[in-house]
Parts: C-alpha cells; structure tokens; sequence
C-alpha cells in the first residue's frame, strides 16, 4: 500500500479532478484537510449500484472498476480507473442512488471526501462552491458540444 | 522541427491541423494560378481586352446571383461540405468548357472562362476563411491565417510554374484539365481529413426549420443585410469593399492594356503572366510567412489593415504621373502581393469577430451585394472613359476612389473595438442595462415581485421586499407584513426593519395590529418603529416599554430614553438598566445591545459617573455570557461589543480570538470586525491580510471595515495597502481595490496601482516561464498551477483598475471573456485589450495576460529567473502564504531528491 500522500499532493490530486478543477489551490488545502485515508482489497466493492452513497474517492494508488451492471462472474466494466482518477463526485452534489458498481481490481489506496465535510466547507467558504460551478458549467459546455457534433455527425450521414 | 514550428508561430498541438490547411489552401492555388494565366492570356488574345468592361458587368450579375445563393446556404452546412458542392460545380464546368475550346472553338466560352475563373477565386478565398474561421479560434487564426495563406501563395507559385513549363506543352486549350485535375486532389484531400478528424469544431449548427429552402435562403439574406445595414463595422467594411474592387479591377485593366500592348503573341503572354503569377506570388508568399503576421502581431488588425488601401492610391499615382510597364508591374504587385499577403488575411480577421451565426452570412452578403454592384459600377466607369487615349482618365478615377477606399478602411479600424466587445457581450450572455431595469409596467410586475416575496429563499424574499418598498411603497408593507408572519424570525426581523426604513411612519395601524401576533424578538422590533412612528405619545410608549415583561422592549425603551432626551423617564430607564446587567442572563444578554447607546456621544447624556458604573458591570458580565455555547447567542454579543470604545481587556481578547478561524463565517465576520479592539497596530495589520483573503465575502468585508475605520481613509488604504505585492494575497487586494474603485479614486492613483500590479504579474509570469520549461515533479507541478492562479489574479486585478480609467462595461466584458475558459471568448478578450489606445499600458497588459514573458521583460517589467531554484526561493521568501508554502515545500523535495 502507498504512503499517505501529504497535503500538497492532495491538493495537486484534488485539482487534477474534474470537480475541483477550477478551484484555487489555495483553497483547495481547506479540501485536502477533509480528505481521509482508505485502503481496499483486490475483490472488494467500494460501491454499490444504488447504494445512498455521499463520497467522493480519488485513487492514489490500485485500479478500480466501474460497472453498471456487475457480475461477478463476467466482469464487464465501462471503465478501468488508475491512479490520480476521481469517482463517485456527483454524489457530492445529488441525492439521487449510485449508478454503477465500483470494484477494487488490485490493492487500492484511496482518498475519500465526504459531502458533509465539503457541505460545510461550502457553506464556509463558498469561492470553493464557485469554482465547482464553473467546472460543472464548463463540463455542461463541454457535453453541448458533444452532442451538437453528434447531431451535425448523424445530419451529415443522413444528408450523406 | 520545433525552431522552424516557432519562426511559423505554430504552438504545440497545432501542427497537424497547420500543415494541413497550408496543403489544402496551395492546391487551390496552384489551381486559381493556372485559371488565371490561362483564362487571361485566352481572353486577351482570343476575345480582346476592350471587352473587358462589358465583361465585368457581365461578371457581377454571375457572382451576384453565386454569391446570393452561397450566402443563402453558407450557415446551414459545415464549411468542408459546401467546398465539396463548390468542387463538383467547377468540375462540372471546366469538363464543359474545356469540350467548347477543343471540339467547337465557339468565341464566347472565353469570356465565360474568364468569368468562371473570377467567380472561384472570389468564393474559394471567402469561403476558405470561413473554413479557417470554423477551425482555429480568433488568436489562432490570427497567428496561422498568414501562414496559411501562404500555402495558398506556394500553390499560386507552383501553378505559375505550370503555366510556364507544362501548359505551353500540353497546349493552352487543356490548361482547364490541369486545373480540374487540381481541383479533384483538393477534393479527395479534404474528404480524407475530415472522414479522420470529425467535423469542423467550431462550426455553428443552425437548428433545423419547417420552412423550404428558398424561404429560408431570403429569410436568411434578408437577415445577413440586415446584419449588414446594422453593424457598423459591417457596414463601414462595405464601402471600404466597394471601393476596392472598382480600383482592383480598375488597376488590372490598366496593366492589362499595358502588357497587351508590350507581347505581341499568346505564347509571349502567357509566359509573361506565369513569371508574373511566380515573382509577385513569391514576394506574397515570403511577405506573407515573414512579415505579415508581425505587422498584425505589431501594429494589430487596425493599422494592418490600412497598408492594402495606401499601395493602391501609390499604384493610381505611378500609373498616372509614369504609365508604362513599370507602373503596371506595380499596379500587378499591388494586386497579386499586397493584396493576398496583407490585405486578404487582415480582412478576414475582421470577420472573425462576428458573432457565429451570422459571420459566413455577413461575409457572403458583402460579397454578394457589394462586390457585385461595385462590378457593375466599375465597368460603366471603364466604358465611359476608355474612348479616351491612354489611361490617365482611368488611373485619376481610380485615384480619388482609392482615397475613398483608404478613408473607409480608417472608419473600419473605428469601428473594429466596439464590433469585437459587441459579439462578446452577446456571447457571454451579459444583460444591457436595459434589460435590468424596468419600468413602471403595473400589476404585472407586482405580482411577479410577490412571488419572489413568497420565495422558500430567504434572501430571495428579502431581496424582492427590498424592491418592492421601493417601486410599491404603498402596496409593499401590506404584503410583507402578511409575509413576516410564515417566515423565520431572523428574516422577519430585517422585513420588518426594512419597512421603518422606508415606509414605517405610514403605517403604524397596520404595525401595531402585526405586533399582536409576533414572538417577543418580533414585537421589540416593531416597538422600536412605533417608538420612531409615534410622535404625539412616544413617551408614554416607552413607559410602557420601560416596564414590559420582554426584555427585548426594555432595551428598546431604555435606548428611546437616552435618544429621544425623554428627562422625565432617564432615571428610571437607568436603574432599570442596572438591574438587567445585574440580573438573570436573558435580561444580561438583551442589555449588552444597550452597548451601542453608550457609544453615542450625540444623544446620549448618561453622565460620566454612571457610564463608568455601568462599564465596570460589562467588563464583569461579558466574560460570563462568553462562555455560552450557544454560537448564534455568542456571535450576537460579538457584534454588540462593535461598540466599544476601547481596547477590550486581554482575557476576553484572547477568548475571542481562539474563534478567528471559526467554520462559521458569521463568526468568523463578527471577530474580524471586532479585531481593532482585540490587537495591538502590528498584529492587526497581520491579521487584516488575512482577514481580507478569507474565503467568505462577509468576513472579508468586515475586515474591510475596520481598515477603513470610521472616516473610511481611503487614501490611506491606497497608500499603504494596495500599492505593495508583498503582503496579502490578490483576493485581499481586490478587496481593497473594488472599494477603492467605488470610492473616490483618483486616476494616478489607479495608474500607479496598475503599474506596481503590472511588475508583480510580470514578475510571477517570469517564474512560470521558467518552470514551463523544465521537467516537474508533483511539487514542482503543484508550484506552476499556483503561480498561474496567482497570476491570473493579479492580471484581473489590473483589468479591474483599468475600468474606470478606459470604460468600466468594456473591461467588465473582457474580464468575463478572460475568466470563460473558453478559448475562442479569451482570444478575442485579448484582441480587443490590444485593440485600446493607450498604448503602452495596453500593450504590457495584453502582453501579461496572454503569457509573453519576453515581451514583457523587453518593456522593462519583471525579471528573468536563472533557473528553478531561483523561483523557488523567490517564492518561499513572500508574504503570499500560499506560495510560501509551496515554494518552501518544493525547495525541501527538491533538496531531498538531489540529496538522494
């Protein structure tokens, strides 16, 4: 298992991810004093699909796999994440169940944050909240885009 | 490979895309160049160059009814399609007349070639800026356009070649096949990028409409002139195009009679004009790759942009003082160098400014309409005056139309800042003021306004209070009234506040019949107001409150002695007060408010005597009622000791100050707005900074409060706060800054602001260029984002002081396009910050703000770092404390790294 990272990789983790991207780093630190340590098994589920989760988890070391639908005996996973990938965010913000199954694929060391903490470091300091919002309404531009070129693509095969 | 990317101006990530556009754009031009000399050459010499003018004529009705219907369906598609439509047309056509020439030799495909050829080149230069437009952001198209452009130039160059080399093998009659045959490797190329890289990303799709085509292609020209007629950048452009193409066309009819009178033969011509395609194309070419893009880059599109018009008045002179062959070789430079390595590029940055949706419009709609006309216009002209011998009559026409044409290029350069902060605003989406205000419209307003009253938000419903007191004063206090009573206490309480404010001696019916149904908080408020209201029997309501039950009242009452001078009741009220203080917490707690009657020099005459009496009973009270544990009762006792005069004693200093860094930001608001009370000059300054960098907008300004004290010094928080970078942090400085903007600020104050703002940008601008170029551990990484935050701060800091000095909206807009992350929004920020007059300030800002390091260092801000290291210390050894603390921890990794 890895050593606890310190404040300041916390912090460079915590602006690496899509959530906290466009937040400063000096604020960030509030965050990074928040973020408890976790170590997982190869085997183990970090998460359920429809479990009433509120973390967040950043990888620090190990894989993840990320499954809608998982079977233990045909593991088919939408996503494989590594080090430095965050997951489970949104549940930060919303209310709604997980949407997918997470399961540890080797030993794994994990950071997690949970929404109370961040809800009350909202509350406190709210620029971190903005500079949340802004990485959600640049994602949101990001998924217009997408869309848009997807409908241009789907146009122009039709018009094809 | 990466000095030749940099002499290019080509950035990381930009390579593939760059080579491309240069490849696509010269095949093009190798096909326009073997067009041009062919179909001049066959229309010279075949049909005659006295048809010319007619010919003209004929052109623009042709390239007024392609262009119409190319504006007409330019939005609806991605710009590598239509190409492709473009494509097949002209293959379509040259197969035709290439069939005529060979197998019929009928006279007329000659001009028709002639105007096949002038109608590509005009839509595929168009409609190739489009393409660039949809491909590279506003800074991007700015640095690569010339470059790209240059493709084209090669292309003209190696089509030249043809001309001289290969078509006088083949025969003049194939020079068509050859121009197919490269229009079709265009084709097959453009297919083949864009099946691997996806659409154009910066294409605007135009949603889908019932309407048929036809009505959507007027609707849309309808919309595009109107654009047109609207905008005056727009417009100022078309004038400035209309009197370009008359004096183009102008100048290659002079140097067309020229050269046909210097070559007897078709063979000698066509020669000729592949030399001429080569040189004037090379100098295009070598203008165009090294010296336009740093004219652009140094004077900007303005200035650039009046280089084309300047050399076509000087072409008209030569042409009029010397005609012969060195003043059309002149006139010929003219059209094939300046006007595609300056001219050509220049204008089309002006169109990247427009808005999306409109922009291949607009642009089609100038060339459809104006360029045409100014067609027409331009061969009546030839033809009324070619009886006459030689060519002065046209070379003084066309003088005074090129100063027409110089005088509306200045006028576009006018209107350029305000077209480009125009298309900002409407794509950030920022309101006009218009549009925030509204007018007195009646009941529909009001009833919109009680739905916000009624808002479950809180603030909301206050805000929405707070306005409706202002513009339904009459209606407002019933409403709210009926409000206060479903909402919490807290709320209520400023609701109701906010009535006495405005409204209150009008209403005391009305209040006093609310009070009947309010808790005790609630009724001392409005006790208070009916205390303010109540003229004819205030003292016998504030007996009465005197002797109430509430100690909120009581409060209320005692107050209203002392202000209102009631002698009659002063030694009641004071002994009253003296048996709170003495008295169970809950009275203790309701008389620390009375705190702010003894601070009042005005109305109060308490007396020295007792005001000392009554001081010894707080000091002895407030430790006690401290150690509550109840934060909303402690961070109202916080808030009554505001009105201390003195020092508070060290004890309850200390206890107060253990709450500084509270989770709570109304506790943390409430100690820093206490803290002159709590620390000696030195430390509070150090605590201000900090203070004002908190990460709540109402700690921060209640730190602001007590810098500025009660005359708010404003002279001294520009002084001695905002003129130094190492304390603080910029979130504390902008502070400092917007209330200083909002102040009295005088404009050397803001200019020496910038300046001191500028050196420190410069300077943390200078570490990030150091470390960008060497390899970054976690902490090194972590340093660079952190010097880049910082910068990018104080770059806003200095936008911020600019606005009063340039135009606060203007700044207010490039400031949201900086901070939009969006890449197409920040280049067009920086255009327009470099498109502002002051000069230097300007240039310097612009220069930080788009990270030129070098740039800034020539103008004398800053200083370079020797390496890493340097940086590092630099940044352990400011006041910053974050930066601090990333320098220190990247110094000891890096020297436990080298130690191991």
């Amino acid at each position: 298992m890895r050593v606890v990272p310190d404040l300041f990789e916390k912090v460079l983790l915590l602006k690496q991810s899509d959530i906290f991207k466009e937040v400063n780093t000096d604020d960030l630190k509030l965050v990074a004093d928040k973020l408890v340590h976790e170590d997982y098994k190869a085997g183990e589920r970090v998460f359920d699909k429809n479990d009433f989760g509120d973390e967040m988890y950043i990888i620090l070391s190990g894989e993840i796999g990320i499954a809608i639908d998982f079977d233990a005996r045909d593991q088919q996973y939408i996503t494989r994440l590594g080090a430095g990938a965050c997951f489970g965010e949104m549940n930060l913000l919303d209310e709604l169940p997980r949407s997918a199954t997470a399961v540890v694929l080797q030993d794994t060391s994990l950071l997690k944050l949970g929404k109370q903490k961040l809800r009350g470091l909202i509350l406190s300091y709210p620029e971190l909240a903005l500079g949340m919002l802004k990485a959600l309404s640049l994602n949101l531009r990001k998924t217009t885009s997408l869309v848009a070129a997807n409908d241009y693509g789907s146009d122009h095969k039709k018009q094809d | 490979m990466q000095r030749l990317a940099a002499l290019l101006l080509i950035r990381q990530g930009e390579g593939q895309r760059a080579t491309f556009f240069m490849l696509f754009f010269l095949l093009m031009g190798a096909g326009l160049a073997v067009g041009k000399g062919s179909a001049d050459a066959l229309f010279i010499k075949r049909y005659g160059v006295e048809y010319f003018p007619v010919v003209y004529m004929f052109l623009s009705v042709h390239l007024a009814a392609v262009c119409l219907l190319y504006a007409a369906y330019v939005d609806r598609l991605p710009s590598e399609k239509f190409f492709r439509f473009i494509f097949i047309a002209q293959l379509v056509v040259l197969a035709a007349i290439t069939l005529v020439i060979n197998l019929y030799d009928y006279d007329l495909v000659y001009p028709l070639y002639y105007i096949v050829y002038a109608i590509s080149s005009e839509l595929l230069i168009v409609h190739g800026a489009l393409y660039i437009g949809q491909n590279y952001d506003t800074l991007q198209a700015k640095r690569l356009t010339p470059l790209i452009f240059a493709g084209y130039q090669t292309g003209m160059i190696i089509g030249g070649l043809v001309l001289i080399f290969f078509v006088p093998a083949i025969g003049l009659n194939f020079a068509p096949v050859v121009w197919a045959l490269l229009v079709v490797s265009a084709l097959l190329m453009l297919q083949l990028w864009h099946v691997s890289k996806g659409a154009s990303p910066f294409y605007f799709h135009l949603g889908k409409s019932s309407k048929s085509r036809m009505c959507l292609a007027i609707d849309e020209i309808k919309e595009g002139f109107e654009f047109t007629r609207k905008t005056a950048l727009l417009k100022n452009a078309s004038w400035a195009l209309f009197f370009m193409v008359i004096t183009f066309y102008m100048l290659s009819y002079s140097a067309h009679t020229i050269y046909t009178k210097t070559f007897d033969n078709e063979a000698e011509l066509t020669s000729f004009f592949g030399i001429l395609v080569v040189s004037t194309n090379v100098l295009a070419m070598l203008i165009q790759v090294l010296v336009s893009n740093r004219i652009v880059d140094r004077f900007g599109i303005r200035k650039a942009n009046y280089i084309y018009p300047t050399t076509t008045v000087l072409s008209f002179a030569f042409l009029l003082f010397h005609p012969g062959f060195y003043a059309a070789l002149f006139a010929s430079f003219n059209r094939e160098t300046i006007m595609p390595a300056i001219r050509t590029p220049t204008r089309q940055l002006f169109f990247n400014i427009l808005p999306d949706h409109i922009k291949g419009r607009a642009r089609a709609i100038s060339v459809a309409i104006v360029m045409p006309v100014a067609l027409f216009v331009c061969g009546g002209m030839i033809l009324l005056v070619k009886h006459v011998e030689g060519i002065t009559p046209v070379a003084i026409t066309g003088l005074v139309l090129g100063m027409l044409y110089l005088w509306y290029a200045v006028k576009m350069g006018q209107t350029y800042i305000a077209t480009l902060l125009k298309s900002m605003r409407e794509k950030l989406y920022l309101p006009d003021d218009e549009q925030i205000a509204f007018g007195d419209s009646g009941g529909e307003v009001l009833q919109t306004m009680q739905q916000g009253l009624d808002s479950d938000i809180t603030e909301v419903s206050l805000c929405y209070a707070k306005s409706m007191l202002k513009a339904y004063p009459d209606e407002a206090v019933a409403l709210i009234l009926e409000r206060v009573k479903s909402i919490d206490i807290k709320t209520a309480d400023q609701m109701i506040k906010l009535i006495g404010s405005t409204a209150g001696q009008y209403h005391i019916d009305e209040l006093e019949a609310a009070m009947q149904s309010c808790d005790d908080h609630l009724r001392a408020t409005i006790f208070e107001l009916l205390i303010r209201s109540s003229e004819a029997n205030r003292r016998e309501i504030i007996a009465s409150g005197l002797h109430s039950e509430n100690p909120r009242k009581q409060v209320k009452a005692i107050a209203a002695v002392f202000s209102f001078s009631e002698e009659t009741l002063r030694q009641d009220a004071l002994a009253i007060w003296h048996g709170m203080l003495e008295s169970d917490s809950r009275k203790q707690y309701a008389a620390m408010h009375l705190l702010s009657v003894m601070a009042d020099d005005e109305t109060v005459t308490i007396g020295r005597e007792e005001l000392t009496s009554l001081k010894q009973k707080y000091l002895t009270v407030i430790p006690t009622l401290l150690q509550t544990t109840d934060v909303q009762r402690r961070i109202s006792l916080i808030h009554s000791l505001k009105h201390c005069r003195s020092m508070l004693p060290e004890t309850i200093a200390e206890t107060l100050l253990q709450d500084i860094d509270h989770d709570l930001p109304a506790m943390r608001a409430a100690i820093a707005s206490i803290l002159h009370l709590l620390l000696d000059e030195d430390a509070l300054e150090e605590r201000l900074w900090q203070v004002l960098a908190d990460g709540h907008p109402d700690v921060r300004q209640a730190g602001l409060c007590v810098l500025l004290g009660e005359d708010e010094n404003v002279d001294s928080l520009y002084r001695d706060w905002l003129l130094v970078n190492d304390r603080g942090t910029p979130r504390a400085h902008k502070v400092l800054l917007e209330k200083l903007i909002t102040g009295t600020a005088s404009y050397s104050m803001l200019d020496e602001i910038i300046r001191v703002k500028a050196d420190y940008s410069a300077v943390l601008l200078c570490a990030i260029d150091t470390l960008k170029k060497i390899d970054r551990t976690p902490a090194l990484e972590l340093m660079l984002i952190a010097l880049s935050e910082r910068q990018s701060q104080v770059n806003d800091l200095i936008l911020m002081a600019l606005q009063p000095l340039i135009d606060a909206e203007t700044l207010q807009i490039i400031r949201a396009g900086l901070n939009s992350r969006d890449e197409r929004h920040i280049a067009n920020a920086i255009e327009a910050l470099a498109g502002f007059d002051n000069e230097a300030t300007m240039q310097l800002v612009t220069h930080l703000v788009n990270g030129e390091c070098i740039k800034v260092v020539k103008q004398g801000v800053g200083h370079r770092f020797a390496d890493k290291t340097e940086v590092l210390e630099w940044c352990a050894s400011t006041h910053d404390w974050w930066l601090k603390l990333c320098g220190r921890h990247a110094l000891m990794t890096e020297q436990d790294a080298s130690r191991a």
